[in-house]
């Protein structure tokens, strides 16, 4: 069995907690003995969990966001865009130790939001390297892999695998989504 | 296998399919030889109804799949659903003496698999423009030539089009058209109102936008505008030759389908002083094989059409079937697509549309119609679609600081319009634009081929007149932040490449007749883009299907009066 396919047997299969794949990623977290208790398929899950509000449990019953992270940035993204996530993530745990002696996955809501609330503001002033940059690719990634889940597709976007037919001009109501591409 | 027939069709795509169809259909005992895999509609389609959420990678590919295949994955419909269809960058290796992204499918229906689907007929202007304007010989044919098979063409494969008066894009047998949405029709108003002899209509494209009994007969079904083309169609809601000609061809019981078999060369007996049949090699087995025909039909797409030709050499022909005048492989041309415009469009917030729509919105050349009256030759058209921004927008463009319930909340609804337009470029035929053997070889022993295909100034004047003019015309419609850019990407990307044994008068100066006959071959017979003269302004393959189904129409006369 190939590489690709044994990682996304394992991404399909494993929960986040406990079982992830030893990929580069993994590795490059777990060789920084400053980041405790935690890894990145842990990480991913808490800021999808407060990227996702509320829809974030209904979602996790059907996947698991940070095993497919983890797999999507390691097969799907250049090296360059994996050593900025490794890098940003590196950041964000050693942000949080330093602030508030834990990582970002061990620490309560209200202040996984303070961070988050920081970090979302440090375009000008970064509060850590790249601090605004890594935040919105993280939340892109956590985008694309919510609406493009069955969770995402049907329950938040409009979803229609058979249309039947196009119109080109429907009158959209204020409450009404996009649809699910 | 019987090894004699009738007529032999080099390729199973697009004009192949045609071929087959009108032979089978007069009773010709036909082969179709197919390089690639075999593809049963249907039930070879893997991935056609599965959901964004069932592939590993929710669609896109990974690092090693990119990697590995440079040039298929620049191709716009390259993706993890449609991987299998496509020909990776090391299968067939070719070399680019320049840059050209060659893009292929070897299988059974070709690229009609994964086409675009954008059908438009040649206006009478386009057949004559080349050789008014001094930029390539006449075209053989005209308008007049091929409007019949147009309308056969078309009335078979169901082309949903209106019918807009317009003489740079004549009418055809239409089903309904697609609909514009409000935006769409905005700025087509805005555009025909500030810019005289500029019509923007709804493209035409090969879908079944409603049912007539022929399409019934071929076991087909309507589109149901769900625009996972690329997949294959299990309703065969599009056309493809999978789903349409050769089903109907082999319901005749005149077809054999021969796959996995790679035509090395047309062989020519001098003593007969015409093609006897091709030399095969099974691309599995590698085995070696030599079937006979009294026609031969060289529809293997443009590319690999020249190199069947220039590796069919003989005693006669020492540099390549039928090409005295050292012509073939010559002439490549190709469809300018470098420049795009983005823009914004506010208003019409209360407006949307439901459904996945197979086309666009497309304005014929409003540029050297009647006679050169700019700075260069040929024509372009232009297409553009106006859509609502949904949650991709947040991914590089809505810097929003939100996350949780209200950040979803808001990214899920539809953002404003965004405007996406482009340019299609005619490309002159120039004698330095050209395919070759090379020294190399490949798996098979067959020579690899050398493509030499480049932009010329006219290319990049053409470019910088669209990108003025699409500026302008999205400026009067009332858009914002316009931004008109050059891709610079290599040719090829279009999937629109022709020529290499052009069609003309002068066996001087060409290497078909008016027929798609081999000057100097009679009973072979090029009917894929390999025999344009020029390239147009129009998405080619209605006329590649056209031009075949004449010339097949021809061979059979000639063939019934024992002429070939």
């Amino acid at each position: 069995m190939d590489r690709r396919s044994s990682l996304g047997i394992i991404a399909k299969a494993s929960f986040s907690i406990g079982i992830l794949p030893e990929n580069i990623l993994l590795k490059a977290l777990k060789s920084d003995k400053e980041i405790d208790g935690g890894d990145f398929g842990i990480l991913f899950e808490s800021l999808g969990r407060n990227i996702l509000g509320d829809h974030y449990i209904e979602f996790r019953k059907g996947n698991n966001l940070g095993a497919f992270l983890q797999c999507y940035i390691e097969n799907c993204l250049s090296n360059e865009e994996k050593k900025s996530f490794i890098e940003g993530s590196h950041h964000l745990q050693k942000y949080c130790e330093n602030k508030f002696s834990f990582p970002f996955q061990k620490l309560e809501n209200s202040k996984m939001r303070l961070v988050l609330d920081d970090i979302f503001s440090s375009s000008q002033n970064p509060i850590f390297e790249n601090s605004y940059q890594f935040i919105y690719d993280i939340r892109r990634l956590i985008l694309f892999a919510f609406f493009r889940s069955e969770y995402g597709a049907k329950k938040v976007l409009r979803f229609d695998p058979i249309p039947g037919k196009y119109v080109g001009e429907i009158t959209l109501e204020s409450e009404d989504k996009s649809w699910a591409t | 296998m019987n090894t004699d027939f009738d007529v032999i069709v080099i390729g199973s795509g697009m004009s192949g399919g045609w071929a087959a169809k009108e032979f089978c259909e007069k009773g010709f005992k036909t082969l179709v030889i197919e390089r690639g895999k075999d593809v049963k509609h249907i039930k070879d389609y893997p991935t056609a109804w599965k959901n964004p959420w069932d592939f590993e990678y929710k669609g896109y590919l990974p690092k090693e799949t990119t990697n590995k295949n440079p040039v298929v994955s620049r191709c716009y419909a390259f993706n993890e659903a449609t991987e299998h269809f496509f020909v990776k960058d090391n299968e067939h290796p070719y070399k680019q003496v320049k840059p050209f992204d060659w893009i292929r499918g070897y299988q059974v229906g070709g690229k009609s698999l994964m086409w675009a689907r954008q059908v438009q007929r040649w206006s009478k202007n386009e057949f004559i423009s080349s050789s008014r304007d001094k930029y390539s010989i006449p075209w053989p044919i005209g308008y007049d030539d091929l409007s019949n098979w147009y309308s056969r063409v078309e009335s078979f494969i169901g082309v949903a089009g209106n019918k807009d008066g317009l003489e740079e894009a004549p009418d055809g047998e239409f089903l309904k058209p697609w609909e514009m949405n409000a935006v769409e029709k905005y700025i087509q108003k805005r555009i025909k109102e500030n810019f005289k002899g500029r019509t923007p209509v709804i493209s035409r494209t090969a879908h079944l936008t409603e049912m007539k009994d022929q399409f019934i007969k071929q076991g087909r079904t309507q589109c149901q505008a769900r625009t996972l083309c690329e997949r294959g169609c299990p309703l065969g809601g599009y056309f493809s030759s999978t789903s349409s000609t050769l089903p109907w061809a082999e319901k005749t019981g005149n077809l054999t389908l021969l796959t996995d078999s790679i035509v090395e060369k047309i062989i020519y007996d001098e003593k007969l002083g015409k093609a006897k049949g091709v030399q095969i090699i099974n691309r599995l087995s590698k085995k070696v094989q030599t079937i006979s025909a009294k026609c031969i039909f060289v529809n293997a797409a443009t590319i690999n059409t020249n190199l069947v030709l220039l590796n069919s050499t003989s005693k006669r022909f020492p540099n390549g079937l039928g090409n005295d005048n050292g012509l073939l492989g010559r002439y490549i041309s190709f469809h300018n697509y470098r420049g795009k415009v983005n823009a914004k469009f506010d208003g019409f917030e209360n407006s949307y549309y439901s459904g996945r729509r197979p086309a666009s919105i497309m304005m014929p050349t409003f540029r050297n119609r009647n006679s050169q009256d700019m700075d260069f030759k040929g024509g372009y058209m232009v297409f553009y679609t106006a859509s609502r921004d949904n949650w991709w927008r947040e991914t590089n463009q809505w810097k929003s600081s939100q996350y949780g319930n209200e950040f979803i909340d808001n990214v899920s609804k539809p953002g404003p319009w965004s405007i996406y337009m482009m340019m299609q470029g005619e490309n002159i035929p120039i004698y330095s634009n050209h395919v070759k053997l090379g020294k190399e070889k490949d798996d098979y022993g067959i020579p690899i081929i050398e493509i030499s295909v480049d932009y010329t100034k006219n290319d990049e004047l053409m470019i910088k007149d669209f990108l003025n003019e699409g500026k302008k015309m999205l400026q009067r419609a009332g858009c914002k932040d316009i931004n008109p850019y050059d891709t610079k990407q290599a040719p090829g990307l279009d999937i629109h490449e022709v020529g290499g044994a052009r069609m003309g008068d002068d066996p001087d100066k060409s290497i078909l007749n008016k027929w798609n006959q081999m000057h100097l071959c009679q009973n072979v017979f090029v009917a894929d883009g390999a025999c344009m003269t020029t390239s147009g302004t129009k998405n080619p393959s209605l006329t590649f299907m056209a031009i075949t189904a004449r010339a097949a129409n021809f061979a059979a006369e000639q063939l019934n009066n024992k002429k070939i």
